[in-house]
């Protein structure tokens, strides 16, 4: 007897043999039991996984679910898309109010400057313009750099000791 | 195999229209969730894989260039989504979650139990090779010829994988017994 042909069996079910294969598988059929019984039981599961999985079925609700988390998709990539506006113009707001402030800010600076230096100007004209208080500002001014000096000494001895 | 109406819907789907694409999520759920099912052994798995496909497609529908192979098309993504949660599985340290829900599919249909649990426990214990070329040919119905191009495997690889399959399922099936 020929070798069992197991493996045409399965594509002999199929019907995935060419007409001389077929035919050759068909002869050791007539003539073997073993193989006979094997095709059945081939045949038997066959039919009862594809039976079994007929019965399966996706849940009821399945395509609702998927249209909504594409449609929760989108909706998150045009609020993504909205965030990323909202943050150019906050930028865009925050500059503008940068630049605005900077400007009054550094106008007062300069402001503030100017009059700083007009208010010394004036005060030497005026000490300068009256003869007492020329000589008492020079006289307070000798008793202050006197101090200074002094003070000074003595605070380098104490380091030095 | 492809009817001209689906063609024009998937047509419709590459373009952006929702209500095309819901259309062809209807038609396409059975085919992409019994092919989860029978590759994972879970229901949940299944149904949490199968939306993921489908999403994926999605945006990936508009670089489908044959329209013609879109069950095909949507098999793969399926394969790919499906050994990457096998392969998430075998990382996971934990096992115990998947008895009990095993118990649960189990009790979800107690029409016909014994019968069903058998033929679905055998095929969970096949390899993912054995397992999917029964699935795409017995369940879903592909010829060979298509297999192979799907699987990326030569036609001769597909038959013998065929057949190995089954008598690796008639052994498990007679050790329920």
């Amino acid at each position: 007897m020929d070798k069992h042909p197991e493996e045409q069996l399965s594509a002999y079910l199929d019907d995935e043999l060419n007409p001389d294969e077929r035919r050759k598988v068909e002869d050791h059929l007539a003539t073997c039991a073993s193989c006979q019984a094997l095709l059945e039981e081939l045949a038997y599961t066959k039919q009862d996984l594809a039976q079994t999985f007929s019965r399966i079925e996706a849940p009821m609700d399945f395509e609702a679910r998927v249209m909504q988390t594409i449609g929760d998709d989108k909706a998150r990539s045009y609020a993504g898309k909205g965030r990323i506006v909202a943050l150019l113009l906050g930028l865009l707001t925050i500059g503008l109010f940068y630049l605005m402030t900077v400007e009054v800010v550094g106008k007062l600076m300069h402001g503030w400057f100017k009059l700083m230096i007009t208010l010394i100007y004036a005060a030497s004209h005026f000490i300068l313009s009256v003869p007492a208080l020329t000589g008492g500002t020079i006289v307070l001014s000798l008793i202050i750099l006197v101090t200074s000096v002094v003070s000074l000494r003595r605070l380098l001895q104490a380091s030095a000791n | 195999m492809v009817d001209e109406e689906l063609k024009h819907v998937i047509h419709r789907a590459k373009r952006g229209d929702r209500e095309a694409f819901a259309d062809l999520v209807r038609r396409f759920k059975g085919h992409v969730y019994r092919y989860a099912a029978g590759m994972l052994g879970d229901r949940m798995d299944a149904e949490d894989v199968s939306q993921e496909v489908f999403i994926k497609a999605y945006y990936s529908l508009p670089s489908l260039d044959n329209e013609f192979a879109f069950s095909s098309w949507i098999i793969r993504i399926a394969a790919n989504l499906c050994k990457d949660r096998l392969k998430k599985r075998t990382h996971a340290p934990e096992h115990g979650m998947n008895d009990e829900q095993k118990e649960r599919i189990a009790d979800e249909h107690a029409a016909d139990p014994l019968e069903k649990v058998s033929i679905e426990e055998g095929l969970s214990r096949l390899s993912v090779g054995h397992r999917e070329v029964l699935l795409l040919h017995e369940i879903q119905g592909y010829n060979y010829e298509e297999i192979a191009k799907m699987t990326d495997v030569p036609l001769g690889t597909v038959k013998s994988r065929l057949f190995a399959a089954r008598m690796n399922l008639r052994k498990e099936l007679r050790r329920e017994d």
